[in-house]
């Protein structure tokens, strides 16, 4: 008998005065007691809907059709008070962002026992509970963070969310999820915003808590990397349908759909070896190439020289200075022409230290060198040899600007000379260079998606033919399939106009697809810095180690 | 390895709102349909907003046009119909005079709505330049901005305006004038913070990295997208004003006798509520619904704030 079932479910979304849309099409899927089975999709794939459809928290303009079976018992048509009985006791619920699931003006200790006193409250005569039942609650909410994995429970009982970081807090939504003894355990992306060491751990702690009580685990995730590795089926959705279902195995040297074997071939943790440009012509550029005018490219050997580098951040809350080091005596060289990678984990330092180099941050100290020139450059010397990409499209492209408006921003405060029709062409060759089509031009940045808004920003970037390109986690928020496309796409344009990336990720499965040389940081300092096949093949500190291992997918081979 | 890019954009998610691809609505049973009313659907679902916009476009067509809604003299009496009550030649009724309160309060409109018309557009201007400048320049600027905003704030509105009508002289502009002073506050302030939004924003910051001076920043990106708020707060402010305006008319502040302003038609028929209570009970009808129309309309206008 399995724990939870769907039968041909379909799942629409009405909204007043527009037509139904469909959210899950004919999903048949069941999870049986200890298995793991994952639903991997990207996102608008319909797998979040589906398995809040499970317990009851779709909103309530959906319509479900299809059966959902919880417990053996069709749950079409329940009531809240219906569902709040199976939540909790049967299905624990993970959900996906620890920042905002937690209530934060309430300890941790006081949000577990809300959810324990659910359970224990069971046959008691009395609505309220006197000092033992208060003292048996405890108790059990201590042995319950215990479980989830969290050190010293009766030091977090006390903390609020805030005081938290968000590998702990998960685990605190884990202890709640748990709390109710579920025989099922629904996630919703349970790692998705986590650093990939403590990703690693909580999978590892879901692993052995689903062997030891046995509980059924529905995970849902975009990472098929996670998928592969720990999941004993497979659910691949793709616009609301599953287009394959299987075990491992067969998912990754059976995979019969065209749509599986480009998330294979996209996963960047599953591969070996380095992007290899294509030749794109630029000859169709000449307009664009006119109106950035003949600058004098750099030619000397490295682009950028970062010696020493310190900067500290200091806050002061309630009378006290908080200091921060966020770069400490930080050098690397990067090659004219090559990519170089700043890898670490979120608080590591290297956003500051890509924004020092783009001279948008100040430096305490240290110094760098871009193209061999040691003086310093003002705003707009500056951006004709290097350009930040940012890494949410939507907030570093003005909304209220059409796309040929933004690629040529740039080229219209550099050049006020062109006029308005001329920007338009060089508008439309750019979009041309980062293969957009020329209907997107006239469109605002919040009407592309993702991967769209993202080649637009790298039409930006390049519209003044710079020498130097920073990306701060420039495809980190993109799906896997649009991700690979874009760093393609940003190999062939390196190769095409010569370019240096500094490339700011916290990914080495895309450092190992994309980049020549590696930094690793930690907390402000560099940990390990060589060739990248060097370094990730064969690293030297122990950090680098664990952080390649905790890389999902990273022992599988296609 | 190359990534192929021959089906460049398949993966994207579509960037349409309405989701699933269109094959799959055809190969699955789907929802049942609704009806649909074509361009008269957002009235159907809003009626509310849709009568809204409709009394504030009479009112303003009162406004332009007085003559094309009644044929009648607001200022000569008539001996023959005092304080008749209202019947179908004169809805309103007419005044201790004879003349004709539906008239007059046509007339009135022209009054009151301009000087609600100054009003707004003395807050708007003054109010969102000095948030502009006091959130965008920030330090010394924006405290001392600021605090001048706070004392504006810290004193009731009503009382404000009194006391800037008293120094200024009485008169319906001077009404105007200080009704829109009193309230410059309220749109300094969102736009300040609006302004204080936007600054953080990547692409302001990509902006200036590119060189762009501080002015065209300032004007070509942090205020086209910092004014959505503000201008919800128009039709807002366009209501408090009309109040503010009538309620001074009220007192005897603004325009003199003759004239139809709409405060002055419902201070006029104070006397003789209990005998003739449509001469004040009418004109303020209107102002109810004109204020309500024009708040239904700012919340339909409100930005739509993510979840």
């Amino acid at each position: 008998m399995s724990l939870l079932s769907f039968t041909d479910v379909n799942i629409w979304y009405t909204r007043r005065g527009e037509q139904p849309s469909q959210a899950v099409a004919g999903v048949s899927l069941a999870v049986e007691p200890g298995e793991l089975v994952t639903i991997v999709g990207e996102s608008g794939s319909g797998k979040s809907t589906l398995i809040r459809s499970a317990i009851g928290l779709l909103p309530v303009n959906s319509r479900i059709g299809g059966e959902i079976r919880l417990d053996n018992a069709s749950v079409a048509g329940w009531s809240h008070n219906r569902f709040a009985r199976y939540r909790g006791t049967y299905v624990g619920f993970i959900p996906q962002d620890p920042g905002v699931a937690l209530n934060p003006v309430k300890p941790i200790g006081r949000q577990l026992e809300d959810a324990l006193r659910n359970r224990l409250r069971g046959g008691r005569l009395l609505p309220f509970g006197n000092g033992a039942h208060r003292q048996h609650i405890r108790r059990e909410a201590f042995r319950f963070l215990e479980l989830a994995g969290l050190p010293a429970p009766e030091a977090i009982y006390a903390k609020y969310p805030h005081e938290l970081s968000g590998g702990m807090k998960q685990r605190v939504l884990i202890a709640i999820a748990l709390s109710g003894e579920p025989k099922l355990l629904i996630a919703d992306e349970p790692t998705s915003a986590l650093d990939v060491t403590v990703q690693k751990q909580i999978l590892d702690h879901l692993d052995v808590l689903r062997e030891e009580l046995g509980i059924g685990i529905l995970l849902v995730t975009h990472d098929l990397g996670v998928a592969l590795d720990r999941a004993d089926r497979i659910v691949v959705m793709r616009h609301g349908r599953v287009v394959e279902e299987g075990t491992s195995s067969e998912i990754l040297h059976g995979a019969r759909d065209g749509y599986t074997r480009r998330l294979l071939e996209a996963a960047p943790g599953l591969h070996t070896g380095r992007l290899t440009p294509r030749s794109i012509d630029l000859s169709s550029l000449k307009l664009a190439r006119v109106a950035a005018g003949e600058h004098e490219r750099g030619t000397s050997e490295h682009a950028i020289e970062v010696t020493d580098v310190s900067k500290t951040f200091t806050t002061r809350r309630g009378g006290v200075e908080h200091s921060v080091k966020a770069a400490d005596e930080v050098s690397f060289k990067v090659k004219s022409g090559a990519t170089h990678a700043l890898v670490g984990e979120s608080g590591a330092g290297k956003s500051t230290i890509a924004r020092i180099v783009a001279g948008l941050t100040a430096a305490d100290s240290g110094e760098v060198r871009l193209l061999g020139q040691a003086e310093r450059w003002s705003r707009k010397r500056l951006s004709r040899s290097l350009q930040f990409v940012y890494q949410n499209p939507y907030s570093s492209l003005d909304p209220r600007f059409s796309v040929a408006d933004l690629v040529t921003e740039p080229i219209r405060v550099h050049r006020g000379d062109i006029g308005r029709r001329d920007r338009h062409e060089i508008a439309l060759e750019l979009l041309d260079g980062v293969q957009l089509p020329h209907k997107y031009a006239k469109h605002r940045a919040g009407e592309l998606s993702g991967g769209q808004a993202q080649r637009v920003a790298i039409a930006r970037a390049l519209s003044l033919n710079p020498e130097i390109v920073i990306l701060d986690e420039a495809v980190s928020a993109l799906d896997v399939s649009v991700q690979a496309e874009i760093l393609q796409l940003l190999a062939d344009l390196q190769a095409a106009y010569s370019l240096t990336y500094l490339f700011i990720t916290h990914d080495l499965g895309v450092v190992k697809l994309f980049a020549d040389a590696v930094s690793v940081l930690r907390a402000g300092s560099v940990v390990e810095s060589g060739d990248t096949a060097s370094v990730l093949g064969n690293p030297q500190e122990e950090y680098t180690k664990l952080l390649i291992d905790s890389v999902p997918g990273s022992h599988l081979t296609v | 390895m190359t990534i192929r890019l021959d089906q460049p954009s398949a993966a994207d998610p579509p960037s349409t709102a309405s989701g699933a691809d269109p094959t799959l609505d055809a190969a699955t049973p789907s929802a049942p349909p609704r009806r649909r009313f074509g361009v008269f659907h957002p009235i159907v679902t809003q009626p509310g907003l849709a009568v809204a916009v409709l009394v504030v476009l009479l009112a303003v067509a009162f406004c332009v046009i007085p003559a094309a809604f009644t044929w009648m003299n607001p200022y000569v009496p008539d001996t023959s119909a005092i304080l008749a009550g209202p019947s179908a030649t004169q809805p309103f009724g007419t005044d201790r005079l004879g003349r004709d309160v539906y008239t007059r309060t046509v007339y009135g409109a022209v009054i009151t709505l301009t000087a609600t018309l100054l009003a707004v557009s003395i807050a708007f201007f003054i109010g969102t330049a000095l948030g502009l400048v006091a959130g965008f320049v920030r330090g010394i600027v924006d405290l001392v901005l600021m605090r001048v905003v706070d004392v504006l704030l810290s004193v009731p509105g009503l009382l404000l305006t009194m006391v800037i009508v008293s120094a200024l002289g009485y008169g319906t502009t001077n009404v105007a004038i200080a009704v829109g002073i009193s309230s410059v506050a309220n749109f300094a302030r969102v736009m300040r913070a609006e302004v204080l939004k936007v600054t953080q924003a990547d692409f302001v910051e990509a902006a200036a990295s590119i060189g762009t001076h501080r002015v065209a920043i300032l004007l070509r990106h942090v205020l086209p997208n910092s004014m959505s708020s503000v201008l919800a707060l128009i039709p807002l402010q366009f209501g408090s004003s009309i109040l503010a305006i009538a309620a001074l008319g009220f007192l005897g502040f603004g325009a003199p006798p003759p004239q139809p302003e709409w405060g002055l038609l419902v201070a006029e028929g104070r006397d003789v509520l209990a005998i003739a209570p449509w001469i004040s009970l009418f004109p303020g009808a209107v102002i109810l619904s004109v204020v309500l129309a024009s708040n239904r309309i700012s919340r339909a206008l409100q930005p739509v704030r993510g979840l």
